[in-house]
């Protein structure tokens, strides 16, 4: 094996100096090649479950529909291990609207609209630090989340994903594709969480534990194929 | 000031649904502006053009110094052999797509250093993505100024459809700069003239396309292609960057003639 790595470095044949690896010259964009990558996960955070609260269907909505919740979330942060992304809500409705008119791409309007989910993370983990959740910015959220999952009951994080310039433009119009929902379910994927529930529906979903993950799935399902073109959920889902 | 289009925009949008997207590009009424119209966005291959060391970097570096007083340029880096490397010990070990992207990120970080160095003595600063903010000031100032390539997903990186790793890798991260930024052109500099019917390396009988759409690449549904699948698609969506050249970097002069916006490689437009 050694052996065999050093020739290849000693004789490149096709002018590239390679290290030898299962995908050494190879084209990743070789569809023969992609599907040879397709092997088994392991999940990371398989005990913690994620939880996105909205932002105008939730937070904008002051103390009435905030407290309730909030205590309905300390309740499960006895027993369960959370992970929570906030929506940006009416404010990043308005900024996208002042943004679209002023002419700023998608990118721009993604990386404004990161901010009022933030504000929302901060608000609502301010309510819930007495529970002993912990804010994080996201800057840090993806490798220090393990370290903090243990430490604390759970953690509250803004839910966009972090593609701010580098959004990608949507079929139709310019609205930031992958927003607060999008970026939560993304999370969810590669740190093999639990699933993803939208909103009120946590409690219940995370009592009915043995059904929950189907459950979800029915969810997501109806609103992507539902007959209605605006759609609980991002539509990039 | 009167401004009836932001009024029903703002309406529309405080008070619908975000997710209807038909009724919200119907309102989207304004031209989508161009934040950088004279930068140029080159992105240097990794696998293709870095990994091959000094013969094939020098010359480019000096085309690139030769070009600063008549273009701006955001030098964007690939990743290459050693992201391969990573990627397979990655999926070794069972890694999810999200963990790879951060892989590959940090490789076409090493890439990206290296060009800085080399291109240090003329001034030219290097970024990564949380010092974009600053990003027009150093063209202003020196005409250039080298980034990662990768697009900084992270965790976030969506699936892809086909195996597990990153589907949005440097190839999409320089593209979308060049989209977001309303760049003036999008070059790929790569080791090959252009865009094939496969592989050039692997099959001898591959043939080459100088100019083709985003469709009749699509009809075509090549087993291999020359830059990664979803610029494609993000090229159909596009607002500013709707046109990409690929070209063969080793030739001394291709660079130049690309700047200068003439016909070198393989045009790919939406």
């Amino acid at each position: 094996m050694v052996e065999q790595i050093i020739e290849e470095r000693e004789i490149p044949i096709d002018g590239r100096r390679h290290v030898q690896s299962m995908l050494m010259r190879e084209s990743l964009l070789d569809k023969q090649v992609m599907t040879s990558t397709d092997t088994p996960v392991v999940p990371m955070l398989p005990f913690c479950h994620v939880i996105k609260i909205g932002g105008r269907s939730i937070l904008d909505n002051g103390k009435k529909a905030v407290y309730p919740l909030v205590e309905v979330l300390g309740r499960l942060l006895e027993t369960f291990k959370l992970v929570i992304g906030t929506g940006g809500g009416v404010r990043s409705r308005h900024v996208t609207s002042i943004g679209m008119d002023l002419g700023l791409p998608t990118g721009v309007l993604a990386q404004l609209c990161i901010i009022d989910a933030l504000g929302n993370a901060h608000m609502l983990g301010t309510l819930l630090a007495p529970f002993g959740v912990v804010a994080i910015p996201p800057e840090i959220l993806g490798h220090m989340l393990p370290f903090f999952i243990k430490s604390a009951p759970g953690v509250i994080c803004n839910g966009d994903p972090p593609f701010s310039i580098w959004e990608q433009p949507p079929r139709l119009g310019r609205i930031p594709p992958h927003r607060t929902d999008a970026g939560t379910f993304f999370a969810r994927g590669v740190l093999r969480l639990r699933d993803t529930y939208p909103d009120q529906r946590c409690e219940r979903a995370l009592r009915g534990r043995s059904q929950a993950q189907s459950r979800c799935q029915i969810y997501w399902r109806n609103h992507r194929l539902g007959p209605q073109t605006a759609q609980p959920a991002d539509a990039s889902l | 000031m009167d401004n009836q289009p932001l009024d029903r925009l703002t309406s529309a949008l405080v008070s619908g649904s975000v997710t209807d997207e038909e009724e919200m590009a119907r309102l989207d009424r304004q031209p989508v502006i161009q934040i950088l119209p004279d930068a140029n966005v080159i992105k240097i291959g990794g696998q293709s053009f870095i990994d091959r060391g000094r013969e094939a970097v020098f010359p480019l570096i000096d085309e690139i110094v030769e070009n600063l007083p008549k273009h701006k340029m955001i030098i964007g880096t690939g990743a290459g052999t050693r992201a391969r490397h990573s990627y397979s010990v990655g999926l070794d070990l069972g890694m999810p797509t999200g963990v790879l992207s951060v892989l590959g990120f940090f490789v076409s970080i090493q890439n990206a250093k290296m060009i800085h160095y080399l291109l240090a003595r003329h001034g030219i600063p290097s970024i990564e993505p949380a010092q974009f903010a600053q990003l027009p000031l150093y063209l202003a100032e020196r005409q250039a100024c080298v980034c990662v390539g990768m697009p900084p997903y992270a965790y976030w990186q969506p699936n892809p459809e086909i195996g597990r790793i990153p589907p949005h890798r440097t190839d999409t991260g320089c593209y979308l700069i060049s989209e977001t930024l309303g760049c003036r052109s999008m070059i790929f500099v790569k080791d090959e003239e252009g865009l094939y019917t496969a592989d050039p390396k692997k099959d001898p009988n591959a043939k080459f396309i100088p100019k083709i759409t985003v469709d009749e690449l699509m009809e075509l549904d090549l087993v291999d292609v020359v830059l990664e699948r979803t610029v494609f698609q993000l090229m159909k969506n596009a607002k500013n960057r709707r046109s990409v050249q690929v070209i063969n970097g080793l030739k001394r002069g291709n660079l130049t003639r690309a700047l200068n916006g003439e016909p070198v490689g393989t045009l790919i437009f939406a």
